[in-house]
């Protein structure tokens, strides 16, 4: 976001700065007197800890601190360093797929684009497996149990992204354009979509947990049987640790491979996992829909009207003008969303009380989870910190990324 | 009539699309819109319904959505009943609303002053001051849970009502938020008041703020809900029960799951996520509109 958002924000001044007058001077020293107090907070609380923090990772530190140990906690979380090259090679692949991928739909000649596609499907088909030879490591590296824990808890932030964010995005935008075509009671919906936000998650994440996902009397198992969908077999939901391929597998009655079955990433997340990406697009979905209404009404209709008397229809409209328009918004709601996942505790906190925290089987154990976990479980602050850092990189990458995949797509209208 | 010449313009900027107001063809959204909102109310009804409803209800099979014989008992419950430890829930609530009438009143305005310094002043650090807030605004909060919980330590806040507020003070967003929205302000405005030799201070209060209401509406709410909801901060900094929040003591009346009062529990527990929530409700029906117009102006668009 920061890019795009600071795109707003008038440069600096470009003109030399003259000695200071003065003047300039007392300008100076009152607008410190005005930022004082932000910045001895912001200081103190937000950019100091991310310091010290750093500190202690280089430490081991268990409540209080111990020797100093260098890279040691960081190496004991990822493991062996090829684990990481692979793991880079195979985002590498993907993203150099996705750029041939691009090249490829814009080419006229056929048979080059044709040679492009090719090429780039062979890229994902590497990439993937780079990446799934990995998912081979973790389980390999089972008598490593810290590293395997903290690849598995990427893995799962990873899901827990992809099944909540893309979700969100088509769900609120939907909505959106159906609430913008001037409907009776648009500021109604409006009020309603909003609600899930606005209420205290430690409420709502226990109601889904206690009433709607309950395995036995839950609303979404009555509504599931009545249906006819599962009858002896209920789901059960924040209980249940088996992946949903694994499970669908099941349930369709399909004998599937053992290395599907014990592969943590071909076996997908699990089905409390997913409990908990349903619940996150009930927060969200709404709260989106009001920021992509915002974003709706900020497209001037001049377009749609000069689009109109060129004869394009309303799909045209949406693929020409509000796609493009509203990508400002789509980057916006994006970013925060993945952000937002990596950082999710509370609900997963709540949502998972019953079954031991980041249950079960460590299922939902996310990589915030897992933070929280070696801080307030283990006492391992040095491991923790550690894994912070990590994490911040990943996301720091992550915005780099959309950053760079932004430029050539989000329009400033 | 305000509501008559929205409309009016809705259907000029529409006309393509949609006649105004109502339209056969527009059942077809509500027919799609129905079950969303379904969706989205049933568990906030249950909220609502679950506080009044008995034992009996509350640990009906299959739950029901209404409550059938409403009882007041689970709110005298709540009151009645101490805590473990011996301290009354009336404590934890009276904590809860000092700590967030305060949080907020000093959040609107420290993110308030900050912000009009990095958007009207001219020093030397200002981009990179923007730039680190821009940062902080990106970090992740368990990320810096540790090092933040040292620091507290050291600076002697540990079981110290100040732990409530000063940090839910660094609000990144909120002067994120105010900075663009003061950016939108004229400088001739600003400059004219000078010539008339309004000082800084009165320039802050009586141009400024009046002028970004829509986004200190929002500040106020994103800091309400950061301390209203927030039970972290007791769960890890305050060992002493009577500082300890309502938030705190609603997150530990639904784990738990043991003991002899589970029955009594779970009503307690909704009676107080009930009034965990009113207050959220009513502080954004009242500042709806504000919020919204900060959504469609602010660095959304950018």
């Amino acid at each position: 976001m920061s890019d795009a958002v600071l795109a707003e924000i008038p440069p600096p001044q470009a003109k030399k700065e003259k000695p200071l007058s003065k003047r300039r001077r007392r300008e100076a020293s009152q607008a410190y007197l005005f930022l004082a107090p932000a910045l001895v907070i912001l200081f103190t609380f937000n950019i100091l800890p991310i310091g010290y923090a750093f500190y202690i990772s280089l430490h081991r530190w268990r409540a209080v601190r111990g020797s100093f140990i260098g890279l040691e906690n960081y190496l004991q979380l990822l493991g062996s360093p090829l684990n990481a090259v692979f793991v880079v090679a195979g985002i590498g692949a993907l993203i150099a797929a996705y750029y041939l991928w691009r090249t490829a739909l814009e080419q006229l000649d056929r048979r080059r684009a044709a040679l492009r596609l090719a090429v780039a499907v062979l890229l994902i088909v590497g990439g993937l497996t780079l990446i799934l030879g990995v998912d081979s490591m973790i389980r390999a590296a089972a008598e490593e149990r810290r590293t395997q824990e903290y690849l598995l808890s990427i893995l799962l932030t990873v899901f827990y992204s992809a099944g909540t964010v893309p979700f969100q995005l088509i769900f609120s935008f939907l909505l959106a354009n159906m609430l913008f075509m001037n409907i009776r009671g648009k500021s109604f919906f409006r009020m309603i979509f909003f609600l899930p936000y606005i209420t205290p998650t430690v409420a709502t994440a226990a109601v889904w947990r206690a009433v709607a996902f309950e395995p036995r009397r839950g609303l979404i198992n009555n509504l599931l049987m009545s249906l006819g969908v599962a009858q002896g077999n209920l789901p059960q939901w924040t209980f249940e640790a088996k992946g949903i391929v694994v499970l669908l597998g099941q349930w369709l009655g399909v004998d599937l491979p053992s290395w599907v079955l014990n592969s943590p990433l071909l076996s997908g997340p699990s089905l409390a996992m997913i409990a908990v990406c349903i619940y996150n697009i009930w927060v969200f979905t709404g709260y989106n829909t009001v920021i992509f209404l915002a974003g709706l009404g900020s497209i001037s209709r001049e377009y749609y009207d000069a689009a109109k008397i060129d004869g394009a229809g309303r799909w045209q409209a949406m693929r020409h003008i509000t796609l493009p328009l509203v990508s400002p918004t789509t980057y916006f709601i994006t970013l925060m969303g993945i952000i937002g996942t990596f950082k999710a505790i509370n609900h997963i906190y709540i949502m998972t009380q019953t079954v031991g925290l980041g249950g079960p089987q460590d299922t939902t154990t996310t990589a915030a989870i897992f933070i929280f976990k070696q801080f307030r479980e283990g006492n391992r602050w040095g491991v923790a910190s550690a894994a912070s850092f990590l994490l911040l990189g990943i996301i720091l990458l992550l915005t780099w990324v959309q950053n760079r995949v932004a430029e050539g797509r989000v329009h400033y209208g | 009539m305000r509501s008559r010449s929205r409309r009016k313009s809705y259907s000029l900027r529409n006309s393509g699309i949609n006649p105004s107001g109502f339209h056969p063809s527009q059942i077809q959204f509500y027919i799609i819109l129905a079950p969303v909102v379904a969706f989205m109310l049933v568990p906030i009804i249950f909220i609502v319904s679950n506080a009044f409803k008995p034992p009996e209800e509350l640990f009906a099979y299959p739950p029901r959505f209404f409550v059938v014989n409403p009882t007041g008992k689970n709110f005298a419950d709540l009151f009645t009943l101490f805590s473990a430890s011996d301290v009354p829930v009336s404590r934890y609530l009276f904590n809860s609303i000092m700590v967030t009438v305060v949080s907020m009143a000093a959040s609107l305005i420290v993110s308030s002053t900050a912000a009009f310094a990095l958007s009207k002043k001219r020093f030397k650090l200002k981009q990179t001051l923007f730039a680190v807030n821009t940062v902080a605004l990106m970090f992740v909060p368990v990320a810096v849970a540790i090092p933040r919980f040292l620091i507290i330590a050291r600076l002697g806040l540990i079981n110290s009502a100040l732990v409530h507020v000063l940090p839910a003070l660094a609000m990144p967003v909120g002067l994120f938020l105010l900075k663009q929205f003061i950016d939108s302000i004229p400088n001739d405005v600003i400059e004219a008041a000078q010539i008339d030799g309004a000082s800084d201070l009165q320039i802050y209060w009586r141009i400024v703020l009046p002028m970004v209401k829509p986004a200190l509406a929002t500040i106020a709410i994103l800091t309400f809900q950061a301390t209203w909801n927030n039970a972290d901060t007791s769960a890890m900094y305050i060992n002493v029960e009577g500082l300890k929040t309502f938030a705190f003591y609603l997150s530990t009346l639904s784990s738990t799951t043991t003991g002899a009062n589970l029955v009594a529990g779970q009503g307690m527990a909704a009676a107080a996520a009930l009034i965990m929530f009113v207050p959220n409700l009513l502080l954004f029906i009242i500042l709806q509109s504000q919020v919204m117009s900060t959504m469609s102006h602010s660095g959304l668009k950018g």
